[in-house]
This record gives C-alpha cells, sequence and structure tokens, in this order.
C-alpha cells in the first residue's frame, strides 16, 4: 500500500505545480494531457482546483489593489521628451524587417514572418561564431556571393535547411526585388557553381543573379 | 489579422517606436504601465521604487525598441526588463531600508496565526498569506495568476529553466498550504 501511496502523491505535488496553469489558460501539450487525466482520475482534483481558484482570486486582488500614481503618463512624457531618437538600428534583421512590411499586400505575411525568421537564425548563427560584424553586417568585398530571392511561399524550414546544408549563410538584404546577398563558401569556381545550382534547383529561389564568383 | 489591427498590435507599436514614434510609446505606456508598475512593486514590496522603475522600463523601450526581435510577446518582453531593473534597482537600496523591510516582514511573520484567523476573512487570509511568500514564490505565483503567463514565458521573465519555474511554483503553493494549515485551513495538500 505504501508503494502504492508514494507515486501518487509525487503525481499530485507535480500536478499541483502545474493547476495554476491549467487555470490561466497556457498549459499545453502533455502537461495539459497528464493534468487532464489527473484531474478526471483522482478526486483530490477538484478540491485543489477550488483551493488554486482562490488563490488566483487573492493575487489578482492584491494586485489590482496598487494603483500607479495618476500623472504617470504625464511623468513619463516629460521624460521621453528629454530622450534622444532612437538610435537607428542597422542590424540585417531590422533592415529584412522593415523591408517586408513594405511589401503590397499580396505578399503572404507567412512568407514574410518565415523569411525574417531565416535572416534571424542566419544573424545568430553568425553572432554566435564570433565572426563579428564585419560578416554578419559587411562582407568583406572580395569574398563569393550570390544575390537570391526565395519564393514568397517558401517554407522556412526548406529554406533554412538548404541554406545550412551548403553552408550558405544571407549576409545583407533585402535588395530591391527581394533580393538578398548570400555567401556562398567556396574557393573556386566549380565549387560555386555546385553551392549556387544545388540552392536554385531546391524550388525556394525566385530568382538568382551571381554575384562575385571566385 | 486585419491590416488596421495590424497597425495596432503591440509587436508593430514597437517597431514604430523604434522609428521614433510617441505616439506609439505612449498607447505601449498606457496597455502596460500599469502591470508593469504593479508587477515591480510586488517584487521590491516599494511602490515609490516601482514608480522609478516602471517609468525606466519604458523609456528603456523607446532606447531599445529596435532590438526587439517579436521571439515573445512585447509584454513578457517588458516584464523581463522590468525584472531587470528592479533588481539593480534592490541593490542600490541601502542597508537601512532592508533593515526597515525585515523588520517590517518579521513582524507580519510574527503574527498568531490563530488569532488572525478568527478576525480576517479566508479571501483576506490566502492573500494575507500570499504576500509573506518569498519574494521568488511570490513573484512566480503573481506571473501565473495576475500577469497569465506560460511556464516558459515564466521562465523567459525570469531567466531561469522551466524546470526551475515549477520548482518554485510547488514550493510556492506548498508553503502557502502549510501556512493555511498552520491558520486552520487545511485543503488537503501538502
Amino acid at each position: 500500500m505504501a508503494m502504492n501511496a508514494e507515486p501518487k502523491t509525487t503525481l499530485r505535488d507535480e500536478m499541483e505545480s502545474l493547476l495554476p496553469f491549467y487555470l490561466n489558460g497556457t498549459l499545453d501539450g502533455d502537461d495539459l494531457v497528464r493534468f487532464d487525466a489527473w484531474l478526471a482520475a483522482d478526486p483530490a482534483g477538484a478540491e485543489t482546483l477550488a483551493a488554486a481558484e482562490a488563490e488566483f482570486a487573492a493575487s489578482m486582488v492584491a494586485n489590482e489593489a496598487i494603483r500607479p500614481r495618476a500623472d504617470a503618463l504625464s511623468r513619463f512624457s516629460v521624460a521621453l521628451d528629454r530622450q534622444a531618437r532612437p538610435a537607428p538600428v542597422n542590424t540585417l534583421l531590422a533592415r529584412a524587417s522593415s523591408w517586408f512590411a513594405s511589401k503590397p499586400a499580396w505578399l503572404p505575411w507567412a512568407a514574410a514572418a518565415a523569411m525574417l525568421a531565416v535572416v534571424a537564425v542566419q544573424a545568430i548563427t553568425l553572432n554566435a561564431a564570433g565572426d563579428g560584424p564585419q560578416v554578419a553586417g559587411a562582407p568583406a568585398v572580395d569574398a563569393p556571393f550570390a544575390l537570391i530571392a526565395f519564393k514568397a511561399d517558401a517554407p522556412v524550414e526548406r529554406v533554412a535547411a538548404i541554406l545550412s546544408e551548403t553552408g550558405a549563410t544571407i549576409v545583407d538584404g533585402p535588395k530591391p526585388g527581394g533580393f538578398f546577398r548570400v555567401a556562398i563558401p567556396a574557393t573556386d569556381g566549380t565549387a560555386y557553381d555546385a553551392i549556387v545550382k544545388r540552392i536554385t534547383d531546391s524550388g525556394l529561389v525566385d530568382g538568382m543573379m551571381p554575384g562575385i564568383r571566385p | 489579422m486585419t491590416n488596421t489591427g495590424s497597425m495596432h498590435n503591440d509587436g508593430e507599436l514597437v517597431r514604430r517606436v523604434a522609428d521614433g514614434d510617441k505616439a506609439a510609446i505612449r498607447l505601449l505606456f498606457h496597455r502596460h504601465h500599469a502591470r508593469i508598475f504593479r508587477f515591480v512593486a510586488r517584487m521590491t514590496r516599494s511602490e515609490s521604487v516601482a514608480d522609478d522603475v516602471a517609468n525606466d522600463v519604458f523609456l528603456e523601450l523607446w532606447r531599445q525598441a529596435g532590438k526587439f526581435e517579436g521571439r515573445s510577446e512585447v509584454s513578457t518582453w517588458l516584464l523581463g526588463i522590468a525584472r531587470f531593473k528592479a533588481l539593480s534597482a534592490l541593490r542600490k537600496r541601502t542597508e537601512d531600508e532592508l533593515d526597515d523591510e525585515r523588520a517590517e516582514n518579521v513582524a507580519d511573520a510574527s503574527d498568531d496565526p490563530e488569532t488572525m484567523a478568527m478576525k480576517e476573512s479566508k479571501s483576506v487570509r490566502i492573500r494575507r498569506l500570499v504576500d509573506m511568500l518569498p519574494t521568488e514564490h511570490r513573484v512566480v505565483i503573481d506571473l501565473a495568476y495576475y500577469h497569465g503567463r506560460s511556464v516558459a514565458e515564466i521562465g523567459e521573465v525570469l531567466a531561469i529553466p522551466v524546470a526551475t519555474v515549477k520548482t518554485r511554483m510547488f514550493y510556492a503553493r506548498k508553503k502557502l498550504g502549510e501556512a493555511l494549515q498552520a491558520a486552520g485551513q487545511d485543503r488537503g495538500w501538502p
């Protein structure tokens, strides 16, 4: 009996730690499935749910009782007026974001978001590699590259995958026409052609213009 | 999402702030200031500190909007900034101020639970006991209940792993249950 009691206690403990998230509606995935199963099977579930609802109410009341000063916005506005304009952001991601934001309505937003995600991943990868801003934002002028425009409906996973597989990285863009400057890790023309062909043959590319070919 | 909606969602407002749009940051202030203020007030137990820190959070938003990458909700991002600034503010407080706070807490903690139970309602009692939890436990309670954050979002705000969020929530609720039991209110767990 004691051996059966311990696992049940452990499960109860775990469910008690998840309960607030069940109440606030953010529990999902396996946690939600296990919680629902526990709630249906254990009579203690309903009791502890009621207890957590009381905690919920207590937290709400305690927080709502704290009132910011009525003049908070006006004081903030005064402080804001003393601030300089935000520094212009000249990151690759910011430029890409601005470019996609300016696109006409026909460009599927999901595709724009997907491309942004690719650019973000690329930027993170470059930063993590410690290559510094000269690689991420201003590649060496003589480094091999191609200008590539990806299809608006290209799935982000596939774009990220083909870039990863070929070792290519987005280093600049988007440029007029939606072209990104993609660094091609090749030391000779044959390797360059092979990498570019592999990317363009992926079915994800809308257009390609050769840049610097070694 | 409609165009009108996208022009006014939090992420778009942050992008406008990055372009120097003061109307956009004022709208974000309207939407989020009270919750940020309360979060900091609960963390620091000081409304005057919260007043300064909450203002500073939005000035930081003004300066750093261009760095927002949309990987989390703006509200979660702001809570993370608020936590960082609240901790910095706490570190700057003098030992005298901390001593005052400790004395206040000791006075609270020394109240006889049975006496308190006789003169306060159940809801008031729970609220008082939540307030008496250690800050790291009270904060996860507030972030889940009042701010409606998920386990992952709380991890992001507090810069701790998801497993730690669950552990803190477990101990927060366990301590609360034990305190309620001591006050004569047994809820069956722990």
